[in-house]
């Protein structure tokens, strides 16, 4: 039975099942089971599933920002129950949009992504300033800040927050990079911790940095 | 003391004399004439065009990208100024904004920011009722339209004789309506999957604005209207034959009485490839059947197509007898140097010999000499 729920979550992120999955997730956990297990097994491997599909190019965009928002309504309903599980999350990032960038699609990806693999990422939006990355991070205790630049222009921003971070964090806060305006030289240069070239991607180089 | 104004007007005329004079008196040949040549096989050089976004024209020629977006004048000098910087031999200025400029005469409000492209923060349309209301506005006079008209007056009234062949843009219908239910939220992805009764009205509305558009087009001497399209290059081959394909064939039968011909964004989906020829459309921007290599969907595989692709699809344009164009992405300028860009460019074209090379937009900031790198490689092609 308690396989039975978590497969039709699962299913319901693949499928894009939008109307389902509150009801679904409520129903989840009348039967008892753990908000982290259900995320950690239903929707965190149905976004698995799209964003592999997404990536090999049997799915397209449209699917993956469904899958996203089911994920993320789906959260909605989970997240208050993660609180008193006291469940352990995988890691905490604060993520955003370098300063002078306002694009935030793919940083949207990635922290829809990151959450529905059971990270806590505090999203810090837009043109967020390299003091602001680094302030949150002691703030949340982050074990990684996660930014992002879209544009060849404000890619060496990217720099400033390594070096912020490098300078002032306390214990091992690591910084991912991406974006489409950076590549792996480039992140290797200004000594980025990882990059990702994409949203699954950084799941992975998030979980190798923790 | 002479106005402004009328310095940029003589930097426009000063600009298309050194042009004319370089092409006449250096090459012995003039663009129009070079690009006919290629186009029949019997070309001395490759003619260029480089779809340097205005973005990098504008911080080349000092302006800022805001100046270029609302000033007719510098748009028009700044990209002459780099046809001239790199010889080329088209004149097709890209406005950063072309997206929005449409969108901007139904209501959409666009943003400027500084080094980097212009977008439409919010949505006008939220669901049916608001689509409802919607009216097809005066495309002559709406938004950012006067601008846009000023551009093609200018082009057609001092330009025209060097570059008699000039494309425009504008967003095809789905790109158009992802402007109207605002691009940023990426609001119309989800729409494809969960409302698509709205998408569809949204475009049918869109291609009505298009047409509009498109009738003024053909006063200032434009033919070739190309429908571009960034968000629809993300859709999957069933919805771009459902969602776009309908509505652009719309359009191309709406203007073909007025002489006009109408060619859209390349969408790499090999199983639709055959139904877009049987309807006399092309999967590249020219409305010409054509074999088209490129990454553009699959960047993290490179920037440039692997040989094996760029092979593959030369002998398949071979075989079907169409032309072979490739497209690499534009920040590949940005990334490599200039020996990379040398060398890349000529195993290319040791491997298939002289073809249509193109690259999506070069960003802000791509050093000038990785731009001189790739136009000198493609030049000396045909010297050796």
């Amino acid at each position: 039975m308690i396989e039975n729920i978590i497969q039709a979550i699962k299913e319901c992120v693949i499928t894009g099942e939008y109307d389902q999955i509150n009801h679904l997730c409520r129903e989840a956990l009348k039967q008892g089971i753990l908000a982290y297990e259900i995320i950690m097994k239903g929707i965190n491997e149905g976004m698995k599933v799209v964003g592999e599909e997404y990536e090999s190019g049997k799915r397209w965009l449209p699917d993956l920002i469904l899958a996203g928002e089911i994920m993320e309504k789906g959260m909605a309903v989970l997240e208050p129950k993660l609180a008193t599980e006291k469940a352990k999350s995988r890691g905490v990032i604060v993520a955003g949009s370098v300063a002078g960038d306002v694009h935030d699609i793919g940083k949207n990806l990635v922290i829809a992504m990151l959450r529905g693999t059971g990270f806590n990422v505090i999203d810090l939006g837009i043109n967020v300033a390299a003091e602001i990355f680094l302030e949150s991070a002691g703030e949340h205790r982050a074990n990684i800040v996660a930014a992002s630049a879209y544009l060849s222009t404000t890619a060496p921003e990217l720099r400033e927050v390594i070096q912020l971070v490098r300078n002032y964090a306390l214990g091992s806060v690591k910084v991912l990079v991406g974006g489409a305006a950076v590549t792996q030289k480039f992140a290797r240069d200004i000594g980025a911790d990882g990059w990702a070239p994409d949203a699954l991607q950084a799941v992975k180089v998030a979980d190798s940095l923790i | 003391m002479v106005a402004y104004e009328e310095l940029l007007d003589r930097e426009i005329e000063w600009t298309v004399e050194k042009i004319t004079a370089y092409f006449r008196d250096i090459e012995g040949i003039m663009p129009a004439e070079r690009i006919q040549k290629f186009d029949g096989g019997k070309a001395d050089k490759i003619p260029l065009s480089l779809p340097l976004s205005d973005e990098w024209g504008a911080h080349y020629n000092g302006f800022k990208i805001s100046e270029i977006c609302l000033e007719a004048k510098k748009l028009v000098y700044s990209h002459l100024n780099v046809c001239w910087r790199f010889k080329l031999e088209k004149w097709g200025s890209v406005f950063p904004h072309y997206y929005q400029l449409g969108p901007s005469a139904v209501g959409v409000e666009v943003e400027f920011p500084e080094d980097g492209p212009p977008m439409s923060p919010r949505e006008i349309v939220n669901d049916f009722s608001d689509v409802d209301r919607l009216r097809v506005p005066n495309m002559r006079t709406g938004g950012y339209m006067p601008y846009h008209w000023e551009v093609h007056r200018i082009w057609k009234e001092k330009l025209s004789d060097l570059y008699p062949s000039c494309t425009t843009q504008v967003p095809g219908p789905f790109d158009f309506a992802a402007q109207l239910r605002g691009i940023q939220g990426m609001k119309i992805y989800t729409d494809v999957r969960k409302n698509r009764g709205l998408v569809k009205e949204l475009c049918g509305f869109s291609t009505d604005c298009i047409i509009e558009m498109a009738k003024i087009f053909k006063e200032y001497g434009l033919n070739i209207l190309f429908l571009s399209g960034a968000a629809v290059g993300h859709l999957a081959p069933d919805d771009f034959m459902e969602l776009e394909f309908p509505y652009i064939l719309k359009i191309r039968d709406s203007v073909k009485s007025k002489g006009m011909l109408v060619s859209h964004f390349f969408q790499k989906n090999p199983e639709i490839q055959e139904e877009i020829y049987a309807e006399g459309m092309t999967l590249m921007g020219i409305p010409v059947p054509m074999i088209f290599t490129t990454n553009y969907y699959y960047p993290k595989r490179g920037y440039f197509p692997s040989m094996e692709d760029i092979v593959k699809g030369h002998q398949t344009a071979q075989e079907k007898g169409y032309p072979h164009m490739i497209c690499f992405l534009g920040q590949w300028l940005y990334d490599t140097s200039a020996g990379e860009i040398r060398r890349t460019i000529m195993r290319v074209f040791d491997a298939v010999g002289p073809v249509s090379i193109s690259t999506t937009n070069v960003p802000v900031g791509t050093p000038v000499e990785n731009i001189d790198a790739y136009t000198r490689a493609v030049r000396s092609l045909t010297m050796r």
